[in-house]
């Protein structure tokens, strides 16, 4: 089995106030390996602990208890980050022109030339910023920006991409774009560790999805199998004139002839032979897919916060 | 290396209206005197004087809020996040400032070189007198960026303000071991003195003392940082 490329043993971390010595737990034995040629996607709600982990993993906090690897060194390692791209947040860099920062960071990544300005010139025509490439960051939005920070986390040709929101402020084409890349990436067999809250975005990439809340991990698995339904299954029926629909069913819809119904997955044998019982023909029976949304809402308190306390 | 330099002169291009500033005061201040009337050389010293101290504390205290300023504004996260350690990333602050003290003394010797070829004054001291200027900006900035790695900015000012203060103090009570222990107060004594004058003298002891202390700084500095976290805000 291949090495994990990144990996997270039990690691925790707490702040703690240097006045009032209050203590805010930021993760809990949090626990993870990403491995190669994968696009694993790390979802949770804001303030759930995702931006220190990855912090943690590249050094800029130290985790307060736990280990881990990045590349195979522990964490904090120089050599390691070498071969690592990463975008923060919030991006924020010196008031440079854009080809002088790509140059900036390649050549701090040890990414000599000629090949850097090759690198450089390619990434600025990808991102679409070949024709403000020298001109002052300063005057760029925000959508300019994070183009920007894509291209400074590619100017290595890392073996690991870590994005912590990586298209919050793209338009729909430069996300397109985006898409391309990750997806190239793992083509090459290298790994993305993509945080980001808009899920559509995740659900159509990621191999791996890992949700988590309030510093632990609530859900973790393989996307496809995480958006199939154990709990509920979709039955499908023709001719079911005579067919009364059971009073557990949900999302009941009729057309061209055909019902459509989800019921629990251990009512289904019952429901089936009452179809057949009624004369219907049974057209399928699929598990319900969900979509990442549904499942964040379901694992996460967001779901409470979205519909309000009960009564 | 590469990227202490890279980062030095990205600092400097920050900071660029600071250096700008110190590139053009001594012309300024030289050529504001050189219009006047009846110069002696003794206002050229005191001008030299009081340009030095002024850069000195301002070149110096440029590296206060310099690690703050980074990790305010978010800075650091790009560049720890690349193959730089934290030694290298404070190591550049001090070039990056040693860059700005250099270009400043450049200045003030050149100014005063142009503007006191009418008097001919002894400029034999001059170099030393700079160069002393240069390590005296260099511990203060050195001291600061120590005290701002583990200390917030306000507390970093008045630390470095009471390491300088504490090295004044000393010119009081100046012994040996004194002046071994806080080079920078022999330093600091000689700028008080007239740089123009042939009498003026100082010794290459306090200033390889400074440097020494200088890198006992930053690697101190270096040390403190490692346990640092950068970034303490809730996603």
């Amino acid at each position: 089995m291949a090495q994990p490329v990144l990996q997270y043993e039990s690691v925790s971390k707490i702040y703690r106030s240097l006045l009032t010595r209050r203590k805010h737990t930021a993760l809990q034995d949090f626990t993870l390996a990403v491995f190669p040629g994968k696009i694993v996607g790390f979802l949770g709600p804001n303030g759930a602990g995702k931006t220190t982990a990855i912090h943690i993993a590249l050094g800029l906090n130290r985790p307060s208890s736990g280990r881990g690897s990045l590349l195979g060194k522990p964490f904090g390692d120089v050599g390691s980050r070498r071969r690592v791209g990463f975008l923060a947040e919030n991006v924020a860099f010196y008031h440079l022109s854009a080809k002088e920062l790509l140059h900036l960071y390649g050549a701090l990544n040890a990414v000599r030339e000629p090949a850097l300005s090759h690198v450089v010139r390619q990434l600025l025509n990808k991102f679409d910023i070949a024709d403000v490439g020298d001109r002052s960051i300063a005057k760029f939005s925000r959508g300019m920006l994070q183009r920007v920070g894509l291209a400074q986390a590619l100017v290595n040709d890392p073996d690991l991409l870590i994005l912590d929101e990586p298209t919050s402020a793209l338009d729909p084409a430069s996300r397109l774009t985006v898409r391309s890349v990750l997806l190239r990436t793992r083509e090459a067999g290298k790994s993305v560790f993509l945080s980001s809250h808009l899920l559509s975005e995740l659900e159509m990439v990621c191999d791996r999805i890992i949700v988590l809340n309030r510093g632990r991990v609530v859900l973790e698995g393989r996307t496809r199998e995480l958006l199939e339904s154990h709990e509920q299954c979709e039955v499908v029926l023709r001719q079911a004139r005579n067919f009364a629909v059971p009073p557990s069913a949900k999302d009941v819809t009729s057309n061209n002839g055909e019902l459509r119904f989800n019921v629990p997955r251990q009512t289904q044998r019952e429901v089936i032979e009452a179809a057949w019982s009624a004369g219907a023909e049974l057209v399928s029976v699929n598990s319900v897919r969900r979509t990442l949304e549904e499942l964040f809402l379901e694992t996460t308190d967001e779901n409470v916060r979205h519909q309000g306390p009960k009564a | 290396m590469t990227s202490v330099l890279l980062l030095a002169i990205a600092f400097v291009r920050h900071n660029l209206w600071i250096l700008i500033m110190l590139l053009l005061w001594p012309w300024l201040f030289s050529g504001a005197l050189s219009f006047e009337g009846e110069t002696q050389i003794s206002d050229y010293a005191a001008n030299l004087q009081q340009e030095s101290f002024y850069g000195i504390l301002i070149i110096g205290f440029m590296a206060t809020a310099a690690l703050n300023n980074e990790q305010k504004s978010r800075r650091i996260i790009a560049v720890l996040s690349k193959a730089v350690s934290r030694g290298e990333y404070l190591a550049s602050f001090l070039l990056g400032v040693f860059l700005v003290a250099l270009g400043f003394t450049l200045s003030v010797a050149i100014a005063t070189w142009i503007a006191t070829l009418r008097i001919h004054p002894s400029l034999v001291h001059l170099p030393v007198f700079l160069l002393a200027v240069l390590i005296s900006a260099l511990w203060i900035a050195s001291l600061s960026l120590m005290f701002s790695t583990f200390l917030p900015p306000l507390l970093t000012t008045i630390c470095t303000g009471l390491g300088v203060a504490l090295t004044l103090l000393g010119l009081h009570s100046l012994n040996p071991a004194w002046a071994l222990l806080a080079p920078t107060s022999s330093i600091f004594l000689a700028l008080a003195a007239d740089p123009l004058s042939s009498s003026w003298r100082l010794g290459w002891l306090p200033l390889t003392t400074a440097m020494i202390e200088i890198l006992v700084f930053l690697a101190i500095g270096a040390w403190s940082f490692q346990y640092r976290d950068l970034t303490r805000a809730l996603e």
